[in-house]
C-alpha cells in the first residue's frame, strides 16, 4: 500500500483506492478478436498489489424475441425496485446450487433414501433391545441378567460356527440356551460379550485363527498373481491359504500376500529359502506374519 | 439444472402466474405485496403493493396490460402491469381465493371464501382492457353454492363453462352465461388443492390432500388419468411440448416441524402425462411447494414453496430428450 497519509486529501477518502498509484488499466484489442485487460488492485484480505490479467472474448448472441417481449424489456422498475439499476440484483435474486433432474421409466426413492432410513431404524431397534432377554429395556436393568445367557452369545456362536474348523463343544448349549437371534451383531459386541461373561467360551474370528504357519511375502512385483505365488511356494509344502493384496477399486497388487501353510516346518523352510531372493525384477522379503 | 431462486416474499408463496409469452412471471404470497419478475433471468422488474393482507391468487390478461390480484383484505385490484399502478378495486364481504381472466381477458373470474355466515361465491366481472377505462362495479353473473365450498376455479375452452374444484374432493361445471350448475363429479376423497388447464384447456388437472392427482376430460368431467403421490398435493401443473405433469406438495406446513426436511417430500415430482408413471424428482425447497406453474412455451417451470422461495428451472436438453421406448419405436 502507498502512504496515503502523505498524500493531500483531495477527494473522498471512499476514492483513495482508485488513486493510489497503479498504472491506469492496459487494454490489448489481439489478432483473433479477443481482447486483454491488465488491471492492478489490492487485494482486500492479504492487503498485497494484485496485477490482473482478464482475456475476454465477446460472442454476440442473436435472438429472435416476440415484439411485446421486446418492449417489456425496455420497461422501467416500479414499486419497491423504483430506481434500481438494470439486471438482476442479488438481494432478491441468486443462482441456485445445481440440481439435476433426471427423468428415467420406473423411478424409484434412490437408493441412500433407503439406507439411510433403514439405518436410522436399526439404530432405533437397536437401542431399546434387551441383549439378554430382548425385552424393551437396557442389558444392564434387565430383570433376567442372572438367570439367562445374553442373547449376544447365542447368536454370535450361530453366525461363527460355519467359519471354525471345529466347532468348540461349549458353542452348542449356550446356543440352544439363549433365544435364537439371526440378526447381525458387530464384531466389538461380540467380543464384549465372549469377555464379558468370561464363561471359557472361545470365540472363532480372525483374532484367534491359527497364523503360525503363515508368511508375510512382500516386495513383490506389481504384475505377479497369485498363481505365480502359488507356483513359487508351493514346492515346500502344501498351502492351505494364498492372499495377495489388491487395490480394491484398481484390482491392482499392492506388493504382499499372506501364504499360510498346513505344516510349520515348510513354512520355516520357505522362510528362509525364499527371503532375499530375487523374484522378477525384485528381491523378496519373506517374514513370519506377525500378529496384528 | 441450475435454478434460479428469487427471494421477494417473506411468507409462504400462495400463486405464481406466468404471462402468455412466458416472459414475466408474477408471484403472490401472504404478505401483501405481489412482485413481478423477468424469468429469463429472474431480475425483479417491479412489485405491486396497496394489499392490506394475504394474496391468495393474481392473474394476467393475454396482453399483459392488466393483472389482477384477489386478497384477504377482501379485495379484488386491477393493477396497471408496466407501472405498478393500482387502476380499480373491487371490494368483497370475504378474502378472494381465487382470480383469473378468461382466454379473451374481457371477463375476470373470481371466487370468495365462505366465512362470518357469507357463502362462498363465484363471481364473474366484465374487464375492459385499458388502463385508463372505468371497470363496471356489478358483476355479470354471480352464484353461490350453499353446501358447498369452493377452493378453486378456472374458464373451460370458449368461455363456456367455468369449472370449480370443492372442499369435499367433487368438480363442478357450471354454465359461464347463466351460472346454472350443469355436472358434478366425485373425483377426489379430500379437497381440491389445485385446478390448472391444460393449453387447448380441453382437459385439466386437479391434486388433492388425498395424494392424488386426477387429469379430468373438460366436456364431460370424465376421469382420464390418475396420478398416485406419497403426499398430500399442493399443486400441479401440465406441461406444453412433452407430455409430462409437475405436481407439488409435501407434508402439511402444521406437521413440518416434527419432520426432517428428508421425510417432508418437499420435491417436484415428474409424471408421465400418458403412462400415468413418476418418471422423476427435483429436490431444492425446504418446504412443501405451495405452487407450480409451467412456461407457456414449455421451456421451464417455476414452483413456489412455504419457505417463501421462488424458484425458476429452465430445463435441461435431457428434458426434452427423454422418451419411452414405445415413443421412439413410434414412426417419424
Amino acid at each position: 500500500m502507498p502512504d496515503l497519509a502523505s498524500k493531500p486529501s483531495t477527494t473522498n477518502w471512499a476514492d483513495d483506492d482508485d488513486d493510489s498509484g497503479f498504472p491506469a488499466p492496459l487494454v490489448t484489442n489481439n489478432p483473433d478478436g479477443t481482447k486483454t485487460v491488465i488491471t492492478y488492485r489490492v487485494n482486500p484480505e492479504t492487503g498485497k498489489k494484485v496485477k490482473a490479467i482478464q482475456k475476454i472474448k465477446t460472442t454476440v448472441v442473436k435472438e429472435r424475441v416476440n415484439p411485446a417481449v421486446a418492449e417489456r424489456k425496455r420497461w422501467s422498475k416500479f414499486g419497491l425496485e423504483r430506481g434500481s439499476r438494470a439486471g438482476p440484483d442479488v438481494k432478491t435474486t441468486s443462482v441456485g446450487e445445481n440440481t439435476p433432474l433426471k427423468l428415467i421409466v420406473g423411478w424409484k426413492e434412490s437408493k441412500e433414501e433407503k439406507v439411510e432410513v433403514s439405518k436410522a431404524e436399526a439404530v432405533k431397534v437397536k437401542a431399546i433391545t434387551c441383549r439378554t432377554c430382548g425385552g424393551e429395556h437396557f442389558t444392564s436393568r434387565c430383570p433376567y441378567k442372572d438367570r439367562l445367557p445374553t442373547a449376544d452369545i447365542a447368536a454370535e456362536s450361530n453366525v461363527s460356527t460355519p467359519r471354525t474348523a471345529t466347532p468348540e463343544p461349549s458353542a452348542a448349549p449356550a446356543a440352544s440356551a439363549g433365544p435364537t437371534k439371526s440378526a447381525y451383531v458387530p464384531p466389538h459386541l461380540r467380543r464384549a460379550g465372549a469377555s464379558g461373561r468370561g464363561d471359557g467360551e472361545k470365540m472363532s474370528s480372525y483374532r484367534d485363527r491359527d497364523d503360525s504357519a503363515t508368511l508375510r511375502v512382500s516386495n513383490i512385483g506389481e504384475d505377479v498373481t497369485e498363481d505365480d505365488l502359488g507356483r513359487l511356494f508351493e514346492r515346500f509344502g502344501r498351502i492351505q491359504r494364498l492372499y495377495l493384496a489388491k487395490e480394491r477399486e484398481t484390482n491392482r497388487s499392492k506388493g504382499y500376500a499372506f501364504i499360510s501353510y498346513y505344516d510349520v516346518n515348510s513354512a520355516t523352510r520357505a522362510c528362509e529359502r525364499m527371503n532375499g531372493r530375487g523374484f522378477e525384477n525384485l528381491i523378496l522379503r519373506v517374514e513370519f506374519s506377525k500378529k496384528s | 439444472m441450475r435454478p434460479i431462486l428469487l427471494k421477494g416474499h417473506e411468507r409462504p408463496l400462495t400463486q405464481l402466474k406466468y404471462n402468455k409469452e412466458g416472459d414475466l412471471l408474477f408471484s403472490t404470497a401472504r404478505d401483501k405485496i405481489v412482485n413481478v419478475y423477468y424469468s429469463h433471468n429472474g431480475e425483479r422488474l417491479g412489485t405491486y403493493t396497496g394489499h392490506q393482507g394475504a394474496l391468495w391468487s393474481v392473474d394476467v390478461e393475454p396482453t399483459s396490460t392488466i393483472a389482477a390480484t384477489g386478497a384477504a383484505d377482501n379485495t379484488i385490484k386491477l393493477w396497471e402491469v408496466r407501472s405498478g399502478r393500482c387502476i380499480h378495486t373491487w371490494n368483497f364481504p370475504t378474502a378472494v381465493k381465487v382470480v383469473q381472466f378468461n382466454e379473451d381477458g374481457n371477463m375476470l373470474l373470481a371466487i370468495t371464501e365462505q366465512r362470518m355466515g357469507y357463502q362462498g361465491t363465484v363471481y364473474v366481472f366484465p374487464v375492459i382492457i385499458d388502463v385508463e377505462a372505468k371497470q363496471a362495479e356489478e358483476p355479470i353473473i354471480k352464484f353461490s353454492s350453499p353446501e358447498n365450498k369452493f377452493t378453486k376455479a378456472g374458464w373451460s375452452y370458449l368461455n363456456k363453462w367455468i369449472i370449480t374444484g370443492h372442499l369435499d374432493g367433487s368438480v363442478s361445471k357450471y354454465d359461464a352465461k347463466t351460472g346454472e350448475l350443469l355436472q358434478k363429479v366425485m373425483v377426489h376423497e379430500k379437497e381440491v388443492t389445485d385446478l390448472q388447464f391444460a393449453p387447448d384447456m380441453t382437459y385439466f388437472i386437479t391434486t388433492s390432500k388425498d395424494k392424488t392427482a386426477r387429469i379430468l376430460d373438460t366436456k364431460n368431467l370424465k376421469i382420464m388419468k390418475t396420478f398416485v403421490a406419497d403426499a398430500p398435493l399442493n399443486t400441479g401443473a401440465i406441461t406444453p411440448l412433452k407430455d409430462y405433469v409437475i405436481l407439488g406438495g409435501g407434508q402439511d406446513a402444521k406437521d413440518v416441524t416434527t419432520t426432517g426436511s428428508r421425510q417432508g417430500k418437499f420435491e417436484a415430482r415428474f409424471y408421465h402425462k400418458i403412462f400415468e408413471d413418476e418418471i422423476g424428482r427435483l429436490k431444492g425447497h425446504f418446504g412443501p411447494l405451495n405452487h407450480i406453474a409451467v412456461h407457456p412455451a414449455g421451456t421451464g417451470f417455476a414452483s413456489g414453496g412455504e419457505d417463501g422461495y421462488v424458484r425458476v428451472h429452465h430445463f435441461d436438453k435431457s428434458y426434452f430428450d427423454f422418451l419411452y421406448d414405445v415413443e421412439r419405436m413410434r414412426p417419424e
